[in-house]
């Protein structure tokens, strides 16, 4: 075993590793599509965010234009307080909306923008006004079976 | 019976008194480590020997093991309809625990008690003693450039591993269940995070690599210098490094994992 | 080179390259060596000598530092080995050498890569030169031929000689042989005897040969000592051994079966060990 084929394999054997990381980081992972700094951040405030997380994606027509990088509590007014990160390339109305869904029966939770009709662009720093928190499953049951005990008698 | 309860006491303390040498030993091996990066090409050797002499095993492993992942998810994802996301199964299984740690036992296994072999046979016909006398410190230039040899090749293992084995999720989802590869890869995506899964399997496998590599050459170096020291040593250092790395395994995804 | 003088003006260590004071040596309660004194005048090639496991091996080892006596001093070369750091002790053993028992070549690598190994290590000397100085050595011990094999296609005798010519890569002051001769044959034994001798001269060095060849030793050595029970218990020039009739020194030197050394291993008596009923005294058989 001479020192030029063992430095020859060595080497091969770096590149391979070197190249199965790489792909394990972009084909595998989303390393790539995630630039940072080509973003700006908008906030939105919700009365209940539901099972929202950090790094949740935001879709706008189901497509990912960013994620929440920041969720805390307004402590004065009790209001989920969120950051989204959003991709440069898109540039949405003043008066969008951003709700938050949930993708499927048990899906991921992610916020997604309807976009609205003004010219004015949000800019970086700016608030989503028209927000609509989660949907907590007990208040709907609460909801409807409220409802239901509404209708009373003259349904039976 | 109270031999029995005396066998494990004094199996205990050896164990801890080991677990110390070995410290100490970790200690003395990173202080002499200066030779191993100076003179790179005695690490490089060593590579060689631990590294690419196991791709063999390591990628085969890593194929079968991610086709077996795919065949196995398939039922149950069925269940749910969810099959697209077989690649999802494959890829966080094998990037998050599989690739690291089954890496890792491979590697101990062929790599690991081939280290604590060599070490111990020459301890046992005196050539560490040998160049103890030539004023060659054996630790700086037999031990180190093997410790750091293994800690190198195995995050590289590791990879390797859990990039065949999600191409061979691949072949199982496109070829033999008939997924869409488009959807294959776009779920996959989408549900493996570089931070979290990828960089932590990372840092795993680095973790298992010190492990693995530290243990090998303290089995070596405190063999008994009889053949059938020798011996004893690659079986300790095949079970030692197995159970470590388990272990080692279970503290760090209790730490990794969100939501706890 | 300087000589064997009674001078006090000379210190010590000029004349003596080593020097063992009322060395005691062992683990826990076992001494394998006591109140153990000999001195090795610089230049001189000395024998100890002794029956299997009596301390030789040991010896050495305190001499070369990998050991540390329980009380007494080791002195090599002015030195107290014992009091040395680790920087301290690899300067000092890089004047010393040790050629171990069974040869302790290196597996992995060529006779000619053994032999240049202490070369590349310890010198910034080019390879070219090194190659030269590699084969000077094989040929000082006939087997610059071999340069290319591998220590495991090399024979017993063969593989002891080239690690002769290791020891001697670095022109080292003080040489140390664990049992050079064991195993040998004839043929074999004379070259190394020969070869340890003329090494000796030419370097200038000073040799401490242990080993239990009696015939070899006394024709090439200049002085030995005699190891029993971990005590010196002779010593002398080769001539004054061959006459000494102590009776240690005398069963080793005629390979007598049984004296001062038994040869029976501490046992109980033989006729219980068989569990015989020996016949009253005087009793026919």
């Amino acid at each position: 075993m001479d020192r030029k084929t063992i430095d020859l394999w060595v080497g091969i054997f770096l590149m391979l590793g070197f190249g199965a990381l790489l792909f394990l980081a972009l084909k595998v992972g989303n390393l790539g599509s995630e630039r940072t700094g080509d973003v700006y951040t908008v906030e939105a405030r919700f009365e209940n965010i539901g099972g929202l997380k950090l790094k949740a994606p935001v879709k706008s027509a189901g497509v990912l234009v960013g994620r929440v990088t920041d969720i805390r509590l307004d402590a004065d007014k009790f209001q989920a307080v969120a950051t989204l990160s959003l991709d440069k390339r898109f540039g949405f109305p003043k008066d969008t909306g951003a709700s938050i869904l949930t993708s499927g029966l048990l899906g991921e939770v992610y916020i997604g923008l309807e976009a609205g009709g003004d010219d004015k662009k949000l800019a970086q720093g700016d608030r989503i006004t028209i927000t609509q928190s989660a949907v907590v499953l007990e208040r709907l049951i609460g909801q409807f079976m409220f409802n239901k005990a509404a209708e009373g008698p003259d349904k039976k | 019976m109270i031999n029995g309860i005396r066998r494990i006491g004094s199996r205990g303390i050896d164990t801890i008194w080991r677990g110390g040498a070995m410290a100490r030993f970790f200690w003395l091996v990173l202080l002499n480590s200066g030779m191993s990066f100076r003179r790179l090409h005695l690490t490089v050797r060593e590579i060689y020997f631990a590294g690419v002499m196991s791709l063999v095993i390591i990628m085969v492993s890593g194929l079968f093991v991610g086709m077996v992942l795919g065949l196995q998810g398939f039922e149950t994802l069925q269940n749910y309809g969810a099959e697209e996301t077989m690649g999802v199964l494959v890829a966080l299984s094998l990037v998050r625990e599989l690739g690291p740690v089954v890496t890792a036992l491979l590697f101990a296994s062929r790599a690991g008690s081939a280290i604590t072999a060599e070490i111990g046979l020459m301890k046992a016909t005196e050539q560490l003693k040998a160049m103890d006398m030539m004023a060659i410190d054996p630790i700086a230039r037999v031990v180190a450039p093997r410790f750091w040899a293994g800690v190198i090749s195995m995050p590289i293992l590791a990879a390797l591993f859990s990039a065949m084995g999600i191409f061979g999720g691949y072949i199982v989802a496109v070829a033999v269940v008939g997924i869409d590869p488009g959807v294959f890869w776009a779920n996959m995506q989408s549900a493996v995070d570089f931070r979290y899964d990828v960089w932590n399997g990372i840092i795993k496998s680095i973790a298992f690599g010190i492990a693995v590599s530290i243990i090998a050459t303290f089995e070596g170096f405190d063999a008994d210098p009889t053949a059938e020291g020798v011996a004893r040593a690659t079986t300790r250092t095949v079970v030692t490094s197995a159970l470590t790395v388990l272990a080692i395994n279970l503290i760090l995804t209790a730490f990794m994992i969100r939501g706890l | 080179m300087p000589t064997l003088t009674t001078n006090p003006a000379i210190p010590a260590s000029r004349v003596n390259f080593v020097e063992i004071n009322n060395v005691d040596f062992g683990y826990d309660k076992r001494l394998i060596l006591k109140g153990i004194s000999m001195a090795v005048p610089k230049g001189k090639l000395v024998a100890i000598m002794g029956g299997s496991g009596c301390g030789k091996t040991t010896l050495l080892r305190l001499i070369g530092g990998q050991l540390k006596p329980s009380s007494g001093t080791v002195e090599v070369a002015g030195q107290l080995v014992a009091d040395l750091d680790r920087e301290q002790l690899y300067a000092l053993r890089r004047k010393m050498s040790m050629l171990f028992q069974f040869g302790a070549l290196f597996t992995d690598m060529s006779v000619f890569d053994n032999i240049a190994f202490q070369l590349r290590e310890h010198t910034d000397l080019p390879e070219d030169m090194i190659r030269d100085l590699v084969l000077m050595k094989l040929n000082a011990v006939g087997l610059r031929g071999a340069a290319k094999l591998f220590p495991a296609e090399l024979s017993g005798g063969m593989a002891r000689r080239v690690a002769l010519a290791r020891a001697v890569a670095l022109d080292p002051e003080l040489i140390m042989y664990d049992e050079p001769f064991a195993g040998l044959d004839p043929i074999s034994l004379s070259a190394v005897g020969n070869t340890i001798r003329r090494l000796n001269d030419a370097l200038g060095a000073t040799s401490i040969v242990v080993t239990h060849d009696v015939v070899e030793s006394l024709q090439i050595v200049d002085y030995l000592y005699f190891v029993a029970d971990g005590k010196i218990v002779g010593q002398g020039t080769p001539e004054e051994i061959r006459a000494s009739t102590e009776p240690f020194i005398k069963q080793f030197v005629h390979a007598e079966m049984d004296g001062p050394v038994p040869f029976h291993y501490p046992a109980p008596k033989y006729a219980d060990d068989l569990d015989l009923q020996l016949p009253a005294a005087g009793a026919s058989r």
